[in-house]
């Protein structure tokens, strides 16, 4: 009893007594989240505006009579003639590992019953992305546990890299299995005890969703034990325009800390799309010229900054990194639509799913020809590398070979081998959701396609192999795996022993 | 609003003005008047937006001063004179009004800028210093 009187005893001592100045504003519009303010002389661009009821507003357009306020919060309980005030402050969200785990709105607000975040620090949700010194090219992979991405478009951390298709393509499954993935890794790498273990921690920013979508991720995450490293940040499609608009840059706040602090995130934009839409409804409220399709003219800056916040940091500024993944939803499989150009043209590299593929059942449906990674093998182990060289070629040209081998009767050797080899490579990336394979699994099974082990087994039966040789790599074929996970090589002892465990393997398949 | 209608509403207020920078009701009457006789085009969206610039020039010209206790002339004349040193315009109109809300202490407003000392705004902050 005595300590809760002293504290506030306390808080009433070092409360400042001095007359206040503030400046302040009359509510003469209200529609749609959007305040115009008349008033506010002294506002900044993107300053935390203070409203009756505790109602939060940010100032986005500054015009020569009159502020536009986007508005956080419950809109209904403002009116015309209301006062607001300028805080002198930019929105900030709070961060740390305190928000693992924990599902939080586009302020940070939690959103998951768990209880007050008790984070220490706050950045603010909109920041200078790092400029070219402090910056390093990205050379370490982050693995998805994907085969058809980890080798074919290889991601680095560090690096942005576009998930897009068309709607119900596998493109969230995707941003999960590559959390997933993370978590598994983490708690493979904290259980070794490695002290040079670089832990991956994740952000979902889940923009213009479905309650239900949002609700089966978490419990998707929940289920593979990932969501102690995972923060979620939801701003969902009942939410309020400016919400959504604001939850990447907060997400991106999250993940910056990591990044300053040394350490390793993953943050998936999901989507940016309808990030887009969000922030075309708030510009097309306060009036600013449209463009194409609507959007404003700076809908490019808008992801663009946020973009570029992601980065790969050198050993003297702390050798953090963050990579992004965002996503985009295409209308009819259009990659040349306006945002999708926008966004391809500022990352480095997409992943492009194809609705075709999904339908035929070669998930995750990777088009090898639309799909590329600007980061390339440098973001690869070499084991991997030496392994999957080829691999995306083999693909490309079955794909061709295929489209033609439609109209001819008869075919050469050759071209029969190549569709051959391109029909098990299709069946060994098959791969089910939520259902990471390790790198070095990956490795050994790729290394079995490479040394023809699959040659002699029928086309249909390729992917129960697959999962079969995973099983067996996984247990009795550990030794070789563990030599290229410690090593990260393929050295002639560890392709020695890869070839009996291999042969092992094939005397029991049956 | 057009270029043009804010270039009419700029010099309609210039004449709405005395020598003091004050707005003026005869000047206003006479204002109005003479808008009337020429008819403009769109003479509607004119006197609207005439309206929200005199309404913003009275807003400028006015100090409003919210007391928690019973305003006296000795304690508005004072303040007038605090509020004409500081402000470099001497065309204020002072409004003083008790507000009981604020329990003890003032609130001033000028133009846009809120001067606050009182028992609420410290019983506020407080309160948020509590919550945040």
């Amino acid at each position: 009893m005595s300590s809760i009187t002293e504290l506030i005893r306390k808080e009433i001592e070092s409360l400042s007594t001095d007359a206040t100045r503030t400046n302040v504003g009359t509510i003469t519009t209200l529609a749609d989240g959007v305040a115009r303010v008349d008033g506010l002389s002294k506002v900044m661009y993107n300053e935390m505006i203070e409203f009756p009821n505790n109602v939060l507003g940010i100032a986005l357009n500054l015009e020569e009579d009159s502020v536009g306020c986007v508005l956080l919060g419950d809109v209904s309980s403002l009116k015309e003639g209301d006062e607001a005030r300028t805080t002198g402050k930019l929105l900030s969200v709070p961060v740390g590992k305190e928000l693992l785990g924990r599902v939080v709105d586009a302020v940070g607000r939690p959103m998951d019953g768990k209880g007050a975040i008790n984070a220490e620090t706050s950045y603010p949700v909109e920041r200078i992305a790092p400029g070219i010194i402090p910056r390093k090219s990205v050379d370490q992979p982050l693995q998805t546990g994907i085969m058809a991405v980890d080798s074919m478009v290889p991601i680095g951390r560090g690096q942005r890299e576009l998930i897009i298709g068309d709607r119900s393509t596998g493109k969230t499954t995707i941003a999960i299995d590559t959390i997933i993935n993370q978590a598994k890794i983490n708690k493979q790498g904290e259980a070794s005890g490695d002290s040079n273990f670089r832990p991956v921690y994740c952000i979902y920013v889940a923009v213009g969703q479905k309650n239900a979508n949002v609700a089966r991720t978490i419990k998707t995450l929940e289920a593979s034990g990932a969501m102690e490293y995972v923060t979620i940040v939801s701003a969902p499609a009942a939410d309020n325009p400016a919400n959504q608009y604001l939850a990447p840059y907060s997400g991106c706040a999250m993940g910056e800390w990591y990044m300053e602090n040394g350490m390793d995130a993953l943050i998936v934009y999901d989507d940016l799309s309808k990030h887009a839409v969000a922030y075309r409804q708030i510009s097309l409220i306060l009036k600013r010229p449209s463009g194409r399709e609507a959007y404003p003219g700076d809908v490019f800056y808008l992801h663009s900054r946020l973009l570029e916040r992601s980065a790969r940091l050198n050993e003297n500024s702390g050798n953090g990194s963050l990579t992004a993944l965002p996503i985009i939803e295409t209308q009819m499989g259009d990659v040349s639509g306006y945002i999708p150009t926008n966004v391809i043209s500022i990352t480095d590299g997409q992943i492009f799913l194809e609705t075709d593929l999904f339908n035929k059942g070669i998930r995750p449906a990777v088009s090898v020809g639309l799909s590329v990674s600007r980061v390339g093998s440098a973001a690869q182990i070499k084991a991997y590398k030496k392994v999957a060289g080829k691999v995306k070629l083999e693909l490309a040209q079955f794909r061709e070979l295929a489209a033609f081998s439609q109209f001819e009767s008869d075919l050469d050797a050759a071209t029969k081998a190549s569709l051959d080899r391109g029909a098990r490579i299709v069946e060994l990336f098959k791969q089910t959701a939520s259902n990471p394979i390790a790198v070095e699994v990956q490795t050994a099974i790729m290394w079995a396609m490479q040394n023809n082990f699959f040659d002699s087994i029928a086309v249909a039966d390729v992917n129960r192999a697959t999962q079969s040789l995973r099983e067996y790599m996984e247990t009795q074929g550990k030794e070789a795996c563990e030599l290229i996970y410690s090593s990260g090589k393929l050295e002639e002892d560890t392709e020695q022993k890869l070839r009996s465990s291999l042969e092992d393997w094939k005397r029991t398949f049956s | 609003m057009s270029t043009k209608i804010k270039a009419l509403v700029r010099e309609l207020i210039k004449s709405s003005v005395n020598e003091n920078g004050i707005i003026e009701t005869s000047l206003v009457e006479k204002v109005l008047s003479g808008l009337r006789e020429v008819k403009p085009p769109r003479h509607l969206e004119i006197l609207k937006s005439y309206l929200a610039e005199i309404r913003k020039s009275l807003r400028h010209q006015l100090v409003e001063v919210e007391l928690g206790c019973q305003p006296n002339e000795s304690l508005e004349s004072s303040i007038m004179d605090k509020i004409n040193s500081l402000s470099s315009s001497h065309s204020s109109e002072l409004q003083v009004s008790q507000n009981a809300n604020l329990i003890a202490g003032y609130r001033i407003r000028v133009v846009d800028d809120v001067f606050e000392d009182s028992i609420q705004s410290r019983l506020s902050k407080l309160s948020q210093s509590f919550t945040a």
